[in-house]
C-alpha cells in the first residue's frame, strides 16, 4: 500500500485511530487539529479511592444533553398558554406515539441532573478542586448549578396543573419577601400581581430560550476551564511519591468508563420512565384554593421547610426576611468560597471545611427529608 | 268599608280615604252587606291608624302576635288597615272607642266568613288591578270547589281556608322565600293540619303524606336541593281548589311534568287496560307521596314486583318485563364491569378520555332505554338496550387498549435492554481491553 | 498507545487475504454494531414522536367540522369538540350556529329536531330555541355558544374567547 501523499508517516505509539480517516485529515489541513489533539493527549485522571465521585459532573452534561433533546422534542408539540398548556402535554402524554416516554423521561432526568450537579458540588467540595488556580470554573459551576434550579423551577409550571401552579405561586411568594428587591422581583416573575397566563408566557421564555443559551455558554466556559487546567489533583494523590502516582489517560481510558456509565443512565432513565411514568394532575384553577399539604420539588424543599419554621418575628425583623437573607448568605459563601479559602491546589486540607461540608450535607438531606414527611 | 251607615261616620270614612291616599272616593260598605262590591262601586281602605301601638305592648300573646310581621306583611305594606278586616275605629286610643260596634268592629272573623272577607277585594278584577295586575282574582271560585271549600260550606270549621296557609298578619307573596306559601315551605304548610292525626282524627284519611314527601324524589330535590321544579302538594293537588287528583287525570297531572312518559304510556298495552279497570296509572308502579328512584326491580316479576298483582306467571306481561329486567341488569353489569376497567386504567396512569367520552353517550342511552319502559315496546326496548351495549363495549375496549399500550411499554423497554445490555457488556470489555494495552504498552495499569 | 500494527485504510487491491480476525477488531466490530443498533433503538421512537399523528389536534379549541356543501339548510349534527359533544346547525337561512350539545338540566347530548326546529333533550324533553334558549321543560339555563367560522368552504367550530 502506498500512502496517500498528504498523509504523515506512522509514529510509533502516536498513531490514533481515526488519524487514518480521509475526514480527519480534511479538517487537520484546515484547521491544524494536531496541537489540540496532542494537548488534549495529555490528560490525565488521578485514580484514588474517591475517583468514583469524578464520573457525576459528566453524568450532569450528558443529562443536559438528554433535557435539551427531550425539550426540543416536547418544544414541537408544546402550546404556552393558560387555555392550551395542560391540554398539549395532555395529548403528548396521550396520543403523541411514545410521547409518554419523552415527556416521563424529561421530567426524571431533570431531577437526576440536579441531584448530579449537587453530588458533584460537594464532591469538589470535598476534594478542594476549586481552589487556585481553578476559582472561575467554581463560580461558574456555582452559577450552573443556580442555573439548574431556575431550568428546574420554571419548568415545573408549564404543565399548567394544579401543583405547579400553586408550587409557582409559593415560590414567586418567597422571592417577595427579600426585602427592597422582592416585591419588584416577584412582579418580573409573574408579569403582573398574580400568577397567570402572563407568568406561563415568561417561564416558557426562560426555560427554553434565555436559560438555554446562558447556561450553555457559562457550561462552555467550565468545561474549557477544566480541559486547559486538567484535572485537579487531590491532596492524598499528590502525598504520595510520583512514581507511586496512578492515573489513567481522559481520552480513551477515563472517556470510556464515562461513555459507559452514560449509556447505563440512560437505559436507566428509560426503565424509570416506564415502571414510574410522570403524571399529569388536575388542570390549574386560579380561583380554586390550593389543594391541602401543597409542597415545593424536592430540591426547594430544604429551603422551604426552614422558612416554615422560623418564627414570625426575629427582633423586629420578619422570621421570613431573616430566612431569605440567610439563605442569600449562604448562597454568597458557597460563590465565593475559592476566596476565603485561598490555598492553593495542593495545600493543607483545612479539616474544618470538612467539618462545615458535612454539616451542610446533613442539614440539607435533613430539611429535604422533614419536609418531605411533615404536614 | 266596615263604616257605620250614619252620615257623619260616612263623611269620617271620606276624609280618612282622602288622607290616607285611597283609591278614590266612594261609598264605604255596610258591615250587613257581604259578597263583592257591586260593579261600578270602588273599595276605599281605611289605612293603619292607632290599632297596632295598643296591640304590640298587649302580654297576651294572642293579642300582640298579629302586629309581630306587619312590617313585611304584603296587605299592610300596601297601606290595608286593621280596621280594614276587622272593623272599628283605627284613630281611636282607648280600647272601648276602638273597638266599637257602632264603628263596626267585628272582631275575630268567624272562619266560615273569611273566604268571603278576601274574595271582597281578591275577587274584584278592577280592584285588583290597581295594586297587582299580575294576581289571578279566582281564587275564591276554585276555592269554592275544593274539598276545603265543599266541607267548609257544609259547616265544617276544622277545614283550610284562607288565613290557615297565607296567614292573617304575615302575608308575603309566593314567591319570597319567608312566605308560608313559598314552594318549599308549602309542604310544612299543609302538614300543619294534614300531618297532624289528632286534629285529623274524624276526616278518615291518612296523616303520613308529609313524612313520605320527606323522603321521596320530588320532597328531596325541592326540600333539599332547593330545585324549585319539584312539585309540592299543590303541584299535584292544585292551591285553591285541592283536590287529590282523580284516576283518570293522573297520567295527565303526572305528565305536566313526565310528559314523555305520559306519551309513552298512553302508546302503551296498559293506558287502555287501565282505563278500563280503573288502575290508578304512574301511581300504582311509583307512588305518590312517597315516590322512590324508580330501579328496574319493579318490573323483575318477584314476589314483590307490582306487575305480578295483576300478571302471571309466563304470561306475555309477565315475560315482557322479564325480559326488559334482564337487559336492564345485563347492562348495569357491563357499565360496571366498562368503569371498572377505565378506573384501572387511569389508576396505571393512561388516558381514558375517549373511554369517559363514550360512557357520557350511555348515561343519555341509559336514560332514554329507562323511560321507553313505559312504552312496553320490546323491540324499540332491544334496540335502545343494543346501542346502549354497544357504547358500553367500545368504552370496555378503549379501556382494554390502554391496558394493553401499559403492559406493551414494558415488553418495549424489555426489549431495548435487550439491545443495551450487550452494548453495555462490549463497552466493559473495551474498557477493561484499553487498560490492559496501556498496561502492555507500560504505563502502569489503572485499577479502580 | 496500541502495540498492534496500525491497519491499512483499505485492504490490499491483491486478494491478499483479509486481515486477520484478532480480539481487538472483533471487540471494536461488535461494538460499532451493537451501538448503531441501539442507537436505532434510541431513534425509532423519536422518528415515531416526530410523525404527526391522525388524531385530533392537541389543543381541542377548534375543529373543521366538514365542508359547508355537506350541510342542508334545516338539519343538525353531532360531533365531537375536546371531550364535549356539540352541535352544529343550519338554519332555513343557511346560516350556522353551534353549541355545546350538553343539555343544562342533567347533562343528556341533546339533538336537533328538524319538524320542530328546535334544539331538543330527550331525556326530559326540554326544547331549546336556535339561538340556545330554554324554552320548554327542566332546562334551567340556555346551551352554550360556541364560534363558528368559515374558511373557504370549510366549517370550523371553536370555544368562544
Amino acid at each position: 500500500m502506498s500512502p496517500s501523499p498528504d498523509k504523515l508517516p506512522p509514529r510509533p505509539g502516536r498513531d490514533l485511530p481515526f488519524e487514518r480517516y480521509r475526514l480527519y485529515q480534511w479538517l487537520d489541513r484546515r484547521y491544524q487539529l494536531g496541537d489540540l489533539i496532542e494537548f488534549l493527549r495529555e490528560k490525565e485522571v488521578p485514580i484514588t479511592r474517591m475517583s468514583f465521585s469524578y464520573y457525576f459532573g459528566g453524568i450532569a452534561l450528558m443529562l443536559f444533553g438528554v433535557q435539551v433533546a427531550t425539550g426540543i422534542l416536547l418544544l414541537f408539540y408544546y402550546v404556552p398558554s393558560p387555555d392550551a398548556a395542560y391540554e398539549s402535554v395532555h395529548y403528548v402524554m396521550a396520543k403523541v406515539p411514545f410521547g409518554w416516554l419523552v415527556r416521563s423521561i424529561h421530567c426524571w432526568s431533570a431531577n437526576v441532573m440536579i441531584l448530579c450537579v449537587f453530588i458533584h458540588l460537594f464532591s469538589v467540595f470535598f476534594m478542594r478542586a476549586y481552589r487556585n488556580p481553578r476559582e472561575m470554573t467554581w463560580i461558574s459551576g456555582c452559577g450552573l448549578l443556580g442555573l439548574v434550579l431556575a431550568f428546574g423551577f420554571s419548568g415545573y409550571l408549564l404543565p399548567w396543573n394544579e401543583l405547579s401552579f400553586f408550587a409557582t405561586k409559593v415560590g414567586t411568594d418567597i422571592v417577595g419577601i427579600t426585602p427592597v428587591v422582592g416585591q419588584f422581583g416577584l412582579k418580573l416573575l409573574r408579569g403582573g400581581e398574580d400568577v397567570s397566563g402572563a407568568t406561563l408566557g415568561r417561564f416558557f421564555g426562560l426555560h427554553v430560550a434565555i436559560l438555554p443559551a446562558v447556561t450553555t455558554s457559562v457550561l462552555i466556559a467550565h468545561l474549557v476551564a477544566i480541559q486547559r487546567q486538567g484535572m485537579s489533583h487531590p491532596l492524598g494523590w499528590l502525598k504520595q511519591p510520583p512514581a507511586q502516582r496512578r492515573s489513567m489517560p481522559f481520552f480513551p481510558n477515563f472517556l470510556m468508563r464515562d461513555l459507559l456509565l452514560w449509556l447505563v443512565v440512560l437505559n436507566g432513565l428509560a426503565a424509570v420512565a416506564v415502571f414510574w411514568p410522570v403524571s399529569l394532575g388536575v388542570k390549574a384553577d386560579p380561583f380554586a384554593s390550593a389543594p391541602a399539604g401543597i409542597k415545593p420539588e424536592w430540591y426547594f424543599l430544604a429551603a422551604y421547610q426552614v422558612l416554615k419554621w422560623l418564627p414570625a418575628k426575629i427582633g423586629p425583623i420578619p422570621g421570613e426576611v431573616v430566612g431569605v437573607l440567610a439563605m442569600g448568605l449562604v448562597a454568597l459563601a458557597a460563590f465565593s468560597l475559592p476566596f476565603w479559602d485561598r490555598a492553593a491546589e495542593g495545600e493543607p486540607r483545612k479539616r474544618w471545611l470538612d467539618v462545615v461540608g458535612i454539616l451542610t450535607v446533613a442539614y440539607f438531606i435533613l430539611m429535604t427529608g422533614l419536609g418531605y414527611v411533615l404536614r | 268599608m266596615f263604616c257605620a251607615s250614619t252620615s257623619r261616620l260616612r263623611l269620617f270614612c271620606l276624609s280618612l280615604a282622602l288622607m290616607n291616599g285611597g283609591p278614590g272616593l266612594g261609598h264605604c260598605l255596610a258591615p250587613s252587606e257581604a259578597g263583592p262590591v257591586a260593579a261600578g262601586g270602588r273599595i276605599s281602605i281605611a289605612g293603619p291608624g292607632q290599632c297596632q301601638f295598643c296591640h304590640a305592648q298587649q302580654a297576651e300573646v294572642r293579642l300582640s302576635s298579629p302586629t309581630v310581621g306587619l312590617a313585611f306583611d304584603v296587605h299592610a305594606r300596601q297601606g290595608l288597615g286593621c280596621a280594614d278586616c276587622h272593623g272599628g275605629d283605627p284613630l281611636a286610643t282607648e280600647r272601648d272607642r276602638a273597638h266599637t260596634a257602632a264603628a263596626g268592629f267585628v272582631g275575630r272573623p268567624d272562619p266560615a266568613a273569611i273566604p268571603v272577607l278576601c274574595a271582597r277585594c281578591h275577587s274584584n278584577p278592577a280592584f285588583m288591578v290597581t295594586y297587582n295586575p299580575g294576581l289571578p282574582v279566582d281564587q275564591w271560585e276554585k276555592y269554592k270547589t275544593s274539598r276545603h271549600g265543599q266541607l267548609l260550606e257544609m259547616g265544617v270549621l276544622k277545614v283550610a281556608q284562607c288565613v290557615s296557609c297565607h296567614t292573617a298578619h304575615n302575608v308575603r307573596p309566593a314567591h319570597d322565600p319567608e312566605s308560608s306559601v313559598s314552594p318549599a315551605n308549602i309542604p310544612r304548610t299543609c302538614a300543619h293540619c294534614h300531618g297532624d292525626s289528632k286534629y285529623m282524627a274524624g276526616f278518615g284519611i291518612p296523616t303520613d303524606q308529609f313524612d313520605k314527601y320527606r323522603a321521596s324524589v320530588h320532597g328531596v330535590a325541592l326540600l333539599e336541593k332547593g330545585n324549585l321544579g319539584a312539585p309540592a302538594c299543590n303541584g299535584c293537588h292544585g292551591n285553591h281548589g285541592a283536590v287529590p287528583p282523580g284516576v283518570q287525570s293522573l297520567a295527565h297531572v303526572c305528565g305536566v311534568c313526565h310528559a314523555i312518559n305520559r306519551d309513552m304510556f298512553e302508546k302503551s298495552p296498559h293506558a287502555k287496560v287501565f282505563a278500563i279497570q280503573e288502575i290508578a296509572p304512574c301511581t300504582v308502579c311509583h307512588g305518590y307521596h312517597g315516590i322512590t328512584p324508580p330501579t328496574a326491580r319493579t318490573f323483575d316479576m318477584e314476589a314483590d314486583s307490582v306487575c305480578v298483582t295483576c300478571h302471571v306467571q309466563d304470561d306475555a306481561g309477565w315475560k315482557a318485563g322479564k325480559a326488559m329486567y334482564g337487559q336492564v341488569t345485563e347492562l348495569l353489569e357491563l357499565r360496571t364491569k366498562a368503569e371498572t376497567l377505565l378506573d384501572q386504567a387511569e389508576m396505571l396512569g393512561m388516558d381514558v378520555s375517549d373511554g369517559r367520552f363514550l360512557m357520557r353517550d350511555f348515561r343519555t342511552s341509559f336514560f332514554q332505554l329507562r323511560t321507553l319502559s313505559h312504552e312496553l315496546d320490546l323491540n324499540a326496548y332491544a334496540a335502545k338496550a343494543k346501542e346502549a351495549r354497544d357504547q358500553l363495549t367500545k368504552a370496555v375496549q378503549v379501556a382494554h387498549a390502554a391496558i394493553d399500550e401499559f403492559y406493551f411499554r414494558r415488553k418495549g423497554l424489555w426489549v431495548s435492554l435487550l439491545l443495551a445490555i450487550p452494548l453495555l457488556l462490549l463497552l466493559y470489555l473495551k474498557v477493561r481491553a484499553l487498560d490492559v494495552n496501556r498496561a502492555a504498552s507500560g504505563r502502569p495499569a489503572p485499577e479502580e | 498507545m496500541e502495540t498492534e500494527k496500525p491497519d491499512a485504510p483499505f485492504p490490499s487491491g491483491t486478494g491478499a487475504a483479509l486481515k486477520p480476525l484478532t480480539r481487538r477488531r472483533l471487540l471494536n466490530f461488535l461494538l460499532g454494531f451493537s451501538f448503531i443498533a441501539w442507537f436505532v433503538s434510541v431513534c425509532y421512537p423519536v422518528f415515531r414522536y416526530l410523525m404527526p399523528v391522525r388524531a385530533a389536534e392537541p389543543e381541542q379549541r377548534t375543529v373543521k367540522v366538514g365542508a359547508e356543501k355537506d350541510f342542508r339548510p334545516s338539519s343538525g349534527i353531532i360531533f365531537r369538540l375536546g371531550n364535549k359533544p356539540a352541535i352544529l346547525i343550519r338554519t332555513d337561512s343557511g346560516e350556522f350556529r353551534s353549541f355545546i350539545a350538553i343539555c343544562t338540566h342533567l347533562d343528556c347530548t341533546v339533538q336537533y329536531k328538524p319538524d320542530e326546529k328546535v334544539i331538543w333533550c330527550a331525556c326530559h324533553n326540554g326544547r331549546y330555541n336556535l339561538q340556545g334558549t330554554n324554552i320548554s321543560g327542566p332546562p334551567p339555563r340556555p346551551l352554550t355558544p360556541l364560534v363558528v367560522t368559515l374558511k373557504g368552504d370549510e366549517v370550523y367550530v371553536s370555544l368562544p374567547g
